[in-house]
C-alpha cells in the first residue's frame, strides 16, 4: 500500500475517535475540543486528496473560527448530568453505519479511477453566473448574525 | 492510493456517529455538535465525489460554499439560543424545554 493510504487511515482513525469522544466526554468543553479535532481531521483529509481550498476553508472557518467561538461559549459550563452509555452509543452507531452503508453504496457512483483531480481548477470566467448566489449567501449570513443578537435581546426583555 | 470507497466509508461512519448522538443524547449543545459532525460528513462525501469526477465543475464550488454557509448560520443561531438559555437559567435537556414554547 502507498504512503498516502496509511496517512488516510491515520487521519480517518483520529477523526472517528474524536467524533465518538464528542458524546462520551463528561465536560462540555472537552466535547467541543474533540469536535474541533474532528474538523481538523477532515481538513487534513481534504489536503490528502489534493483539495487545497476546501481544506483551507475548513481550517479557517471551522477550526479557527467556530471552534474558538464554541469553546469560549461553553467554557463556563458544568459537567453534563445525563451522559450517554458508551456501549449503547457505539452499538447504535455501528448498526447505523452498516445500515446506511449497505443502503447508500448500492446507489452511490464509485469511480474506478484512483487519482483525485482538483475540481476547483476552473477558470474565473465560469464563476460569473454564480456571483449573485455568493452575494446572497453572504447577505444571509450577515442577516442571521445580526438577527440572532436581536432575538436574544427580545427574549431577554420578555423574560426579565 | 486513496480510493473513493474509503472516503465514502469515512463519511458514512461520521454521519452515523452524529445520527446516533442525536438519537441518544438529550443535551441541546451536544445535539448541535452532532449536527455539525453530520455536516462535516456530508462535505467529505461531496468533496470526495467531485474530486474523483471527470471534469472541473464550478457548480460544485457553489454547493460547497452553500454547505459551509448553512453550517455557519446554524452555529451562530444555536450559540444565540445557548447564551439566552444560560442567561435565563433554562435547562439544556431538550425533553424539558417547555419555556421556549410561545
Amino acid at each position: 500500500m502507498a504512503l498516502d493510504t496509511y496517512a488516510f487511515g491515520i487521519v480517518a482513525a483520529i477523526t472517528l475517535i474524536s467524533a465518538v469522544l464528542v458524546f462520551v466526554e463528561r465536560k462540555l468543553i472537552h466535547a467541543v475540543i474533540a469536535l474541533s479535532v474532528a474538523f481538523l481531521g477532515s481538513a487534513l483529509l481534504f489536503f490528502l486528496i489534493g483539495q487545497t481550498l476546501p481544506a483551507l476553508l475548513q481550517l479557517v472557518v471551522f477550526v479557527g473560527g467556530f471552534s474558538t467561538y464554541l469553546i469560549v461559549a461553553v467554557a463556563t459550563e458544568e459537567k453534563r448530568a445525563n451522559l450517554v452509555s458508551f456501549r449503547n452509543f457505539l452499538v447504535l452507531s455501528l448498526i447505523l453505519s452498516v445500515g446506511i452503508g449497505v443502503f447508500l453504496l448500492r446507489y452511490l457512483p464509485v469511480s474506478n479511477t484512483n487519482l483525485a483531480t482538483n475540481f476547483l481548477n476552473v477558470s474565473a470566467s465560469s464563476f460569473e453566473q454564480y456571483y449573485a448566489v455568493f452575494y446572497l449567501m453572504l447577505l444571509l449570513l450577515f442577516a442571521v448574525s445580526i438577527s440572532s443578537v436581536l432575538i436574544i435581546r427580545k427574549f431577554s426583555r420578555l423574560v426579565v | 492510493m486513496i480510493i473513493l470507497l474509503y472516503i465514502y466509508a469515512l463519511a458514512i461512519a461520521l454521519f452515523s456517529i452524529g445520527l446516533a448522538g442525536i438519537a441518544v443524547d438529550r443535551h441541546l449543545v451536544v445535539i448541535m455538535l452532532a449536527v455539525e459532525l453530520m455536516f462535516v460528513a456530508s462535505s467529505i462525501a461531496l468533496i470526495g465525489y467531485f474530486s474523483y469526477g471527470a471534469t472541473a465543475n464550478p457548480g460544485a464550488v457553489v454547493m460547497l460554499f452553500a454547505i459551509f454557509a448553512v453550517a455557519a448560520v446554524e452555529i451562530i443561531a444555536v450559540i444565540a439560543f445557548y447564551i439566552y438559555m444560560k442567561h435565563n437559567r433554562i435547562e439544556f435537556d431538550v425533553t424539558k424545554l417547555s419555556r421556549l414554547k410561545w
